[in-house]
């Protein structure tokens, strides 16, 4: 139950400004220690304890990959153009960083079904490919 | 004349089965292995929540991200879609094709044994795997040659096939585990991440 009270509460605090499955999947796999697989998040363990907000964090994360997964094809496209808006980084740069390092694998949550999280890194690596076309440059190929 | 040998082939495929299967059928005892309970329940758990949910199938064969990507990207992005999803669609169908033979093998071993069922049960239920398993042949050999989006309609055969088998398995497992040992495994699946 505390859960669930944790998880409103980082909803409704912090997640309601990342409205996108995406870029809320991407801020929570940074609240996760890589040595441990273990979420922290200062606020949220202050008031809650530290297992309470690290299941509330995974759950939220659990979510937000859910809600990737669901999201139709056009959806990741503008997911994504969104997130790199707001990175602040040149989208050539940006995908071709994301191209290259393909860092979104290691943004899923940890007990995710193998076949799931391929499904999001191909939708994601398309979304990059479509993005990409639209780049201003040298002219595409014709359809 | 073809449909007739099919369903022939099938008849005698089934009860050889049966047949040879039967064979194997011993004394029943109290409980099942544990271990094969447990793995089985992974399979279960693998199809019912990872491979079956109709909004993760759905999205692998939506038309519509096909649609999308004719009219809004290059060709060579198009070309790079298409072979996407087909590799996604026929590495889910190996996926289902494999916990399902996991739980079959799991039902010769172990349920039919202390489970009671009828010869009609056990028919019916035999029938259901290996249409199962054929469907997922045929939607894998479809897959292959015509793309992921060719047949909708096997793809939906399939599933409410699976979700048949699985309901079926849950019962045998039912059946076969305590509920303690069911209240100890769902707490020992939620870990962190």
């Amino acid at each position: 139950m505390e859960v669930v009270r944790a998880a409103e509460d980082l909803r409704r605090r912090t997640l309601s400004g990342i409205p996108d499955p995406l870029d809320r999947m991407i801020y929570l796999s940074s609240m996760r220690d890589y040595n441990t697989g273990l979420y922290h998040h200062a606020g949220l363990a202050m008031k809650f304890g530290d297992d309470v907000a690290c299941e509330a964090l995974a759950d939220c994360h659990r979510e937000a990959y859910r809600q990737l997964i669901a999201s139709p094809l056009e959806s990741v496209v503008a997911q994504l153009g969104t997130y790199a808006s707001r990175s602040g980084t040149a989208p050539e740069e940006m995908i071709a960083a994301w191209k290259g390092l393909e860092p979104y694998r290691v943004a899923v949550p940890a007990t995710s079904d193998p076949l799931a999280t391929d499904f999001v890194c191909s939708n994601v690596k398309i979304a990059l490919s479509i993005l990409e076309s639209r780049l201003p440059g040298p002219p595409r190929q014709p359809r | 004349m073809i449909g007739l040998i099919i369903s022939l082939l099938v008849v005698v495929a089934l009860i050889a089965v049966l047949v040879l299967s039967a064979r194997g059928r011993n004394a029943p005892t109290a409980v099942g292995s544990g271990q094969e309970i447990v793995e089985a329940r992974e399979a279960l758990d693998r199809l019912q929540t990872g491979l079956l949910p109709a909004e993760f199938v759905e999205r692998i064969y939506d038309r519509a991200d096909l649609e999308y990507v004719i009219k809004s990207a290059p060709r060579e992005v198009q070309k790079q879609f298409i072979a996407e999803r087909k590799r996604i669609a026929i590495a889910w169908i190996e996926r289902v094709r494999e916990e399902i033979r996991e739980l079959w093998n799991f039902h010769l071993r172990e349920s039919r044994r202390h489970a009671a069922m009828s010869v009609r049960s056990e028919i019916a239920l035999a029938f259901d795997f290996y249409s199962l398993l054929a469907a997922c042949r045929i939607l894998q050999l479809f897959v292959r040659i015509r793309g992921p989006y060719a047949v909708p309609g096997i793809v939906r055969g399939t599933m409410a096939a699976a979700e048949r088998v699985c309901h079926a398995s849950e019962r045998s497992l039912a059946v076969l585990t305590p509920p303690a040992s069911i209240a100890e495994d769902d707490s020992g699946a939620r870990a962190a991440g």
